[in-house]
């Protein structure tokens, strides 16, 4: 006899801190120093991620209050699915997006994040390790917000692909996606400067 | 025999280097990508450029992120509307502000010191954010009774205390492996040679082994391969010595030494070159040494390396066999090495092919196809004339004219070059467009970069006409050889696994073949939920099942699960979300993927391997299987009880093997899935498991008489961290 069974497959992504993990515990208890704990913990990287994507570092301190508030009331629903820094920048990342489209014209649906990706061929043949540490941060620095968000995340706070992917709320093929977009990007814009040649 | 990537991946690696720069690939992974990076050039170009995208990031947003912390802790209120990494001024939102005026440091620390334990050092300042966050949550509690939805008694969030303590600690402090890879970078470790010596002129040590061409254009054009030396099979430590003098001269080529380049063949490899009168360019490899490499980058990529042999004269000899970008393996190099003061250098080289046929017709009304395609390396043209005057063949740019009497036929080869030509007849009288036509030699480009694919909507109805059930009852054998190769060992069956090394390689397919996979597995996704088993069968080709038969896997046609390795959605409900990535063209023509299935916004643990055949202009699914490690139980289950009573499991997949010593029959209940499997007296039955939850659980025996503790066993589900990360 051979009979298979299949799992109802509930993937426990990632890790997180025992910290954040016990932080959040106690914020789930009712424990408002645990959160002002978390707070001080994840902020100044939250609202760097927040101004990335809402450009105005003032909204940016807004959408913070919004976030942990959201972490205050949702603490107990966490299910350890995800790590907690990507479900805090997940909530963060949603809450920027409703202020933004609150503000109409200056909302960016993530359709419209995704109409900056460059995915026209690029000078694939030219290496982006010619050009010097600070050709490169100056080209990084005029990329699209949608390169900008995956490159900050990835090497600044070296998120996991599957912690992008719930971050980002996509599949991680999409994150591989916009990973080998945001490369493409940069060497246009450096071969755009000059920065590296045929 | 064959070698080639041993342990890697090919392009698959080029989505996981962003991974291994910000050290969240697992050890095992990283291992891995590291081994691979030392046989493979292109990848390490690409490695460098995100070492370099990894330190310019780091220092543009870190820089940021500290801007941002020390501009909100100290800040006078000034907005800004610049993008953020270009600002300078520190910042403060006026509607913070608004909320903060409502109170100041003192207050703050007046009202919630004595509930909250000792101020955070934040709150001696005045609009310190954490201090904001307390009259937010302050304010928000005192005048709409915002509450956490609990207390700490009954809402706690449901993380059990053992996970908490057993967490390590995270990846945020894996060192960057980037002086790694700079040092694999300058892998062209060779003394530079004299180039004066490429003029050497005159007797060879050996003779030569690969037969001299008829002349000199033929000299790179190539040797058939039935033309081509034979010898005894080599040794393990020579086929290592071989691989390693291949990679050196990829690696060199890389580099782009000429003086180093040239340091890796032999004098007489020159003496023979001259001997050819080949007019060759010694500071470019490509035109001296045999070595198939993608047209849109000067570097080859490491091929597979198969037939080391001895020769007669004691030399060594390979085929290296270009299989990323290509179409076909009918094109190869052959490399003959002699051994000069220890090392193993370059004797001769040639390109070599298996013959490929093409066969046209020429009649009186002119060809019988006017656009002809070829894409292998070397192939045999044969044109036939069934008219009844005399037709010829001309080819002005390969110097090809056939002149053809009735019924006659001529064969010319064409060699490798690409380009689209024009062909005709010179014949009086052949004035008709019939007899011009269009000749393409094509060599497909190694495409390194990934498609990109775009998420599908959600699909929610199954639209697709059923199978018909006579798909599950076809015999012989399949049209297509199986690439994905199970381990001898492994135990037949729809669930069987597959080691990930093993997964074939190719290069990367456009944005649309990979977006019609996509689409046609979020299509599968949907049957799966709502449609019949038939709708589900439609998505695989006759050989699929074909194969089944062959892996001796019973199918049900009224069930899905019998024949698909996915996991299937438990209910209607649940929301299916899969995945597809490494979309690559195989060698064969197949597209293969990895599929990986999420469950109402969640990644499963596992993934599948598709192999896709191009059907009537529909991709359907020729093979599948899983993929990762099986990891095999036994359990022995007596009149008394089961032995062992504590079993352990990983999320992975499990194979279990229930033993009945007994006298009765005795069963086993997986606990997670609720499978029962009954076992008679003095036999063992297999079943394989996923589960998909980790945990602890009871599991039982459901047969008569099965009462007594003995028969109450521990399963602790544990999760499978190599499993977890192979995403």
């Amino acid at each position: 006899m051979r009979r298979e069974s299949r799992g109802q497959g509930m993937a426990r992504v990632e890790h997180s801190t025992a910290l954040e993990r016990e932080l959040l515990v106690s914020i789930a208890g009712g424990d408002a120093s645990a959160l002002t704990a978390l707070y001080e913990q994840m902020r100044p990287r939250l609202v760097a991620y927040l101004s990335l994507i809402v450009r105005d570092n003032g909204v940016a301190e807004e959408v913070l209050q919004d976030t942990f508030l959201a972490v205050w009331r949702g603490a107990s629903r966490f299910r350890d699915e995800s790590s907690v820094r990507s479900w805090v920048f997940a909530i963060a990342r949603r809450r920027a997006i409703d202020r933004l489209r609150s503000m109409n014209d200056r909302f960016e649906s993530d359709t419209g994040l995704a109409a900056h990706i460059d995915a026209r061929p690029g000078p694939e043949e030219l290496a982006i390790s010619s050009a010097t540490q600070s050709e490169l941060e100056s080209a990084i620095r005029q990329l699209p917000r949608i390169h900008q968000e995956v490159l900050m995340l990835l090497f600044a706070y070296e998120l996991s692909y599957s912690e992008l992917a719930a971050v980002l709320a996509v599949p991680i093929g999409t994150v591989k996606s916009r990973i080998s977009n945001a490369r493409r990007a940069l060497r246009r814009e450096l071969h755009r400067r000059g920065s590296i040649q045929l | 025999m064959t070698l080639g990537f041993s342990g890697s991946s090919g392009p698959h690696v080029s989505s996981q280097l962003a991974a291994y720069h910000n050290g969240t690939l697992s050890s095992d992974e990283r291992l891995r990508l590291r081994a691979h990076l030392e046989t493979c050039s292109l990848c390490r170009t690409e490695s460098n450029d995100w070492s370099a995208i990894a330190a310019a990031s780091r220092s543009v947003f870190e820089g940021f992120v500290n801007r941002s912390a020390s501009t909100s802790a100290n800040s006078p209120a000034v907005l800004s509307t610049s993008l953020p990494i270009q600002f300078d001024q520190p910042l403060l939102s006026s509607n913070v502000t608004a909320i903060s005026r409502k109170g100041d440091a003192s207050m703050m620390n007046a009202q919630f010191a004595p509930t909250h334990g000792a101020p955070p050092p934040l709150r001696q300042q005045a609009f310190a954010p954490a201090a904001l966050l307390v009259v937010v949550l302050a304010v928000a509690i005192a005048v709409v009774g915002l509450r956490p939805p609990g207390n700490r008694s009954d809402h706690r969030p449901s993380i059990p205390a053992a996970a908490v303590m057993s967490e390590s600690t995270p990846s945020l402090s894996t060192p960057n492996p980037a002086s790694e890879v700079a040092v694999l970078s300058d892998s062209c470790n060779v003394e530079p040679a004299d180039l004066t010596r490429l003029d050497l002129i005159g007797a060879t040590t050996y003779e030569n082994a690969i037969p001299l061409p008829d002349g000199p254009t033929e000299g790179r054009a190539g040797i058939p391969a039935d033309a081509l030396p034979t010898g005894e099979p080599a040794s393990d430590e020579q086929i290592t010595e071989v691989t390693a003098a291949v990679q050196q001269l990829i690696d060199c080529i890389a580099d782009g030494n000429a003086t180093k380049l040239s340091a890796l063949f032999t004098d007489d490899y020159w003496r023979r070159m001259n001997a050819l009168g080949m007019d060759y360019d010694s500071s470019n490899a490509r035109g001296y040494a045999p070595l198939v490499r993608p047209s849109s980058n000067g570097v080859p990529l490491m091929p597979t390396i198969e037939d080391v042999v001895v020769l007669p004269d004691g030399r060594l000899a390979a085929s290296l066999i270009p299989t990323v970008g290509m179409m076909s393996r009918e094109s190869f190099d052959f490399y003959v090495f002699a051994e000069v003061d220890g090392d193993l250098l370059i004797d001769e080289a040639a390109h070599s092919y298996d013959r490929a046929e093409l066969h046209l017709q020429v009649n009186d009304d002119g060809f019988s196809d006017t656009t002809l395609l070829v894409t292998s390396g070397k192939t045999d043209l044969t044109v036939t004339n069934t008219g009844t005057t005399t037709h010829s063949f001309v080819v002005d740019e390969l110097n090809i004219r056939m002149e053809l009497e009735p019924g006659n036929s001529g064969t010319s080869t064409i060699v490798y070059e690409e380009a689209t030509l024009n062909f005709s007849s010179d014949m009086p009288g052949d004035t008709t467009p019939g007899f011009n036509g269009t000749l393409t030699i094509d060599f497909p480009d190694l495409d390194s970069t990934p498609p990109a694919i775009t998420p599908e909507p959600m699909a929610t109805t199954c639209d697709v006409d059923p199978a018909s059930e006579s798909v599950f009852s076809v015999t012989g054998s399949p049209s297509s050889a199986s690439v994905l190769v199970r381990p001898e060992d492994a135990t037949p069956g729809l669930l069987t696994e597959i080691d990930t090394p093993s997964i074939p390689i190719g290069s990367y397919v456009s944005d649309e073949v990979a977006n019609e996979i996509n689409s046609e597995i979020a299509t599968l996704a949907a049957c799966l939920a709502n449609g019949s088993s038939l709708q589900v069968a439609s998505f695989f080709t006759e050989d699929y099942f074909r194969r089944l038969g062959g892996d001796g896997v019973m199918v049900d046609p009224t069930d899905a699960a019998s024949f698909v390795p996915l996991q299937l959605p438990a209910s209607e409900a649940m929301r299916l979300t899969p995945d597809v990535s490494e979309v690559i063209l195989l060698p064969d023509g197949r597209i293969g993927a990895k599929i990986q299935m999420g469950y109402n916004g969640f990644m499963s643990l596992q993934w599948q391997y598709y192999v896709f055949a191009n059907v009537g202009g529909t991709w359907l699914i020729d093979e599948a299987t899983f993929v990762g490690k099986v990891t095999r139980v036994t359990l022995v289950v007596g009149d008394e009880g089961f032995e062992p009573t504590e079993l352990s499991w990983t999320m992975g997949i499990t194979e279990l093997t229930v033993t009945n010593t007994g006298t009765r029959t005795h069963s086993f209940v997986e606990p997670v899935s609720g499978m029962n499997i009954e076992v008679a007296p003095g036999e063992s039955e297999s079943m394989t498991f996923i589960p998909g939850i980790s945990g602890t659980f009871t599991f039982t025996s459901e047969s008569d008489g099965d009462s007594g503790p003995g028969f109450l066993g521990t399963l602790v589900v544990t999760e499978d961290e190599a499993a977890t990360t192979s995403g």
